[in-house]
């Protein structure tokens, strides 16, 4: 732990494997967590993610563990999701929303044991989890920072996984985001494997966390596997039309206006309407909370931050932009008009040069890769 | 009476037979409502219970002044005939000081302009103005006491809600109204320099709350009381007999309208089907079925303690956590040989409530004090004397003095409850005899109540005065907590009528109103 301009900034129990590799000197911190923004060169890392093989740092995540006969019970009512139908060693995402509906954070729940999940999240909200179990047979711990993570990207680290000896890789996510089932043979029980995005996650306790990524390392070595950082995670993202919470959509207990509030189906979640949990009452008043949808653009030149225009009027405006030197794509992530939402739809981005042309690509959808 | 439905045994159940919850089923059962009301004691009336303290001794020994009483109920439930009278309208206070200079506060601005006359001409100048001004912003709010405050639909609006929107119903907008989400102290600094003046108004604001005079909104309860009050009405009343000749005549009120009232009946779970209350257990095993349940217990043992707390959303059940309901005033009764002489305090203020708060430093270091689980030897004290207008309390040439001394706290760190008791009547008695000084050689017998006891007596109500601190975040549309005051009920089924619901707590039967009003709607299917 160190700090930087007042602020904590925490060490990734991978820091040791990542800090000698990262010859820039970029550092991203999330979650409070310094991991490397960049390694070497971002251009490289950003095509060995779409044509070789990445492996990322992915501890900083928040990780929330759930225990108990009712666990099931309780994470059903507390995310948007029926986490009872999962199956052993199978994950999901989820999205929970607070008392009004408004999405409170996303992430990746896996289930360990029938009575036991683990909840994987960018957001830091184990409180609000741990104060509303209260009632339910269920025991919520905070298990940040006492487990270790790293993400496995790219065509080749299913090939990879299975070269390093974690047998019967799980099936590709399906639609709804749930995957198949986790079976990991070298240090099993001890891994815990999950389909995440185009790739992988691997968890494990901080001090083994190391182990894994040096296996991983020595067995990708020949796959051309090479160690990236968020920048190019972020890329990858934007391409994919992926939201991401805090970038993309403020959680609702950090909202300050109410247009920064969103539904579930303002981020591509369509909860089970017959099903209670946390906010569906408010939900079946209000099934959705603006007149936007959050969708992909594209553009001819590099995109900024900034107020779209449609017709000489305001039509949204751009919350992630990527330039993307593998690709070359000028892409961008925008709320606008529902009216606007349409693929092929022509918007403007004023700037010092002009009106730039912008087109609108497809919808983006909630889930955010780490 | 409503047709039976198989299998409940009411349609309505109030847990608690104080007086919100006995105004709460007497007004359901005059809408023709099967009704039964479930009291854990031995007998009804909650805090407002009249005692004998000592042989020849009687007096309200918890709750001492009844008011603002709510029109609709007195009107509804015909109490004056059922037999309840009034001994005294309690109209005006006086602010004691050790010197005599004893400053009025009554409804003659004249007077009291006169008597802070002796301190700073300024402020006898700037009084008239300041009271008429606060007496003009109650009556603004008098509206938003007696309806429901209903929190606006959705989204931004309900995070930043005070009081239930600013609409028709709410704080009065422009400057004056702007002056209540001040704190007392400062709103009292803007226009006051006498620090006895300010002392005891901010007192006598606060009083049975928790807070101190420096937190924002405190102003706002400086006109609370006087705004639940309708124009022409009797205010706050000494009833003949004391405060248990008040739930008395509710409980006449109740047989009459044909509720049916069961004592010693501790509840101690509620009873579900298809996700919505349908009745209760009972401690003895027994379960009451009934589709609606008002509870007067307080909102975090409702909704935390009985059951209900998995069926909450999250939020909610957090925000509960928060409410704050832990109590801050001690109640000591004494009974007196003879009537203690108030040095330069002419015999016809006695009828009135007597302030002892001497500046709002000394109310701000007995908060401190008691922030630290510590009793300060100067408690600020509001003395009343019932026998000067209640002949019937007590024997011939005897009286009854009754105080409530703020701030004492709930607990007291290393010493304990006997050891605390003992603390708070010394300094009681000390700090009056500087007031009163034959005080201490007429007490015959003490009577105390601390906190921690009002919480024991409530079973389940809290400790708090008022059911929880009157502060901007647990008033009006957030009174208990956001959400709770929703038309739809956040435990489908489940209602509540206690202090800790709009508008506030006290002896005023509005809270009961509200909740039988809202059983009403909830039962027609409207919200």
């Amino acid at each position: 732990m160190s700090e930087v301009n007042g602020r904590t900034i925490l060490r990734s129990p991978l820091h040791s494997r990542t800090a000698p590799l990262c010859v820039s000197d970029r550092w991203a911190r999330p979650c409070h967590v310094a991991v490397p923004e960049v390694y070497t060169s971002e251009s490289e890392e950003c095509e060995a993610l779409s044509c070789r093989a990445a492996i990322a740092d992915l501890s900083a995540c928040h990780g929330w563990r759930f225990e108990g006969e009712e666990a099931a019970a309780f994470l059903g009512f507390a995310t948007t999701h029926d986490v009872s139908s999962i199956g052993l060693g199978q994950t999901a995402r989820v999205l929970w929303c607070d008392d009004d509906g408004f999405a409170r954070g996303e992430g990746l729940v896996a289930r360990l044991e029938t009575g036991c999940f683990e909840l994987t999240s960018l957001v830091s909200d184990y409180a609000w989890f741990a104060d509303g179990a209260a009632g339910f047979a269920v025991e919520v711990t905070d298990r940040t920072g006492l487990r270790g993570g790293v993400a496995l990207r790219g065509p080749y680290a299913g090939a990879i996984l299975e070269l390093a000896g974690f047998l019967g890789v799980p099936e590709r996510a399906t639609s709804d985001g749930v995957a198949g089932p986790r079976a990991t043979g070298w240090r099993q029980n001890q891994v815990l494997l999950q389909r995440a995005g185009d790739g992988f996650d691997l968890w494990t306790d901080a001090a083994g966390i190391g182990a894994v990524w040096d296996r991983l390392m020595r067995v990708g070595a020949g796959f051309g596997l090479l160690p990236v950082g968020t920048l190019a995670l972020e890329h990858a993202r934007i391409e994919a039309a992926t939201a991401k919470v805090g970038v993309d959509w403020v959680p609702a207990q950090h909202a300050l206006r109410a247009h920064d509030l969103r539904v579930p189906l303002d981020l591509g979640v369509e909860p089970d309407g017959l099903r209670r949990f946390n906010g569906s009452e408010a939900l079946a008043q209000r099934p959705r909370a603006g007149g936007s949808r959050l969708v992909q653009l594209s553009s001819p030149r590099r995109l900024q931050p900034g107020e779209l225009i449609a017709k000489g009027g305001s039509a949204g405006f751009i919350t992630s932009v990527s330039s993307s030197p593998a690709t070359g794509k000028h892409l961008g992530l925008a709320w606008i008009r529902e009216d606007l939402a349409k693929p092929g739809t022509a918007l403007g981005l004023p700037g010092t040069s002009g009106v730039l042309d912008i087109l609108v690509v497809r919808l983006c959808h909630a889930w955010t890769m780490p | 009476m409503a047709d039976a439905v198989p299998g409940q045994d009411y349609d309505v159940i109030v847990i608690g037979g104080g007086v919100n919850g006995l105004v709460c089923g007497a007004l359901l059962a005059q809408a023709r409502k099967r009704v039964v009301v479930l009291e854990a004691q031995s007998r009804l009336g909650g805090m407002c219970r009249t005692d004998e303290i000592s042989p020849g001794f009687r007096l309200s020994t918890v709750a001492h002044l009844i008011g603002p009483l709510d029109a609709e109920v007195m009107k509804a439930l015909r109490l004056a005939k059922l037999g309840l009278q009034f001994s005294a309208r309690q109209t005006g206070a006086v602010a004691l000081s050790p010197d005599g200079r004893h400053i009025v506060l009554g409804e003659d601005l004249r007077y009291t302009a006169q008597s802070l006359g002796a301190y700073d001409t300024d402020d006898a100048r700037a009084w008239p103005a300041f009271a008429t001004g606060m007496r003009k912003l109650s009556q603004q709010l008098h509206g938003w006491t007696q309806l429901p405050a209903v929190p606006p639909a959705g989204g931004e609006a309900s995070r930043v809600s005070l009081l239930g929107g600013r609409s028709k119903s709410a704080i009065p907008e422009g400057p004056a109204g702007q002056q209540l989400e001040l704190s007392i102290a400062e709103l009292l600094d803007r226009h006051f320099a006498t620090p006895q003046l300010k002392g005891a108004l901010a007192f006598d604001a606060i009083l049975g709350n928790a807070l101190p005079p420096s937190a924002a909104g405190t102003a706002l309860l400086a006109i609370l009381r006087r705004a639940l009050e309708p124009q022409n009405a009797n205010g706050i009343v000494h009833p003949v007999g004391g405060a248990g000749a008040f739930a008395a005549a509710l409980q006449k009120a109740c047989e009459a309208a044909g509720v049916r009232i069961r004592l010693g009946a501790q509840v101690d779970q509620f009873l579900f089907e298809a996700g919505r209350v349908a009745g209760v257990h009972l401690a003895n095993g027994e379960a009451v079925y009934a589709p609606h349940v008002v509870s007067s217990l307080s909102p975090v043992q409702t909704y935390l303690h009985m059951g209900a707390e998995r069926d909450l959303p999250l939020g909610f059940k957090k925000r509960l956590r928060g409410y704050r309901m832990e109590g801050a005033v001690a109640k000591v009764n004494l009974a007196l040989n003879g009537l203690p002489t108030f040095k330069n305090l002419d015999k016809r203020f006695l009828k009135d409530r007597l302030l002892v708060c001497l500046s709002m430093d000394e109310l701000a270091r007995a908060h401190a004090a008691f922030s630290q689980g510590q009793i300060a030897s100067d408690l600020a004290l509001e003395v009343t004397l019932p026998s000067v207008h209640d002949a019937s309390l007590v024997r011939a040439g005897c009286h009854v003095m009754s105080i409530s001394a703020t701030y004492v706290p709930p607990q007291f760190g290393a010493q304990d409850v006997e050891q605390a008791r003992t603390s708070v009547v010394s300094a009681v008695i000390n700090r009056l005899r500087s007031f009163a000084p034959d005080l201490p050689d007429l007490v015959g017998a003490v009577d105390v109540y601390l906190p921690v006891d009002l919480a024991q007596m409530g079973g389940g109500a809290g400790s708090h005065w008022h059911g929880g601190d009157l502060s901007m975040d647990q008033m009006g549309a957030l009174r208990p907590v956001h959400w709770a005051a929703a038309p739809a009920p956040v435990v489908p089924g489940l209602h509540l009528c206690g202090a800790g619901t709009h508008p506030c707590g006290g002896v005023t039967g509005t809270n009961g109103r509200l909740a039988a009003e809202a059983v009403l709607r909830s039962m027609q299917g409207v919200s």
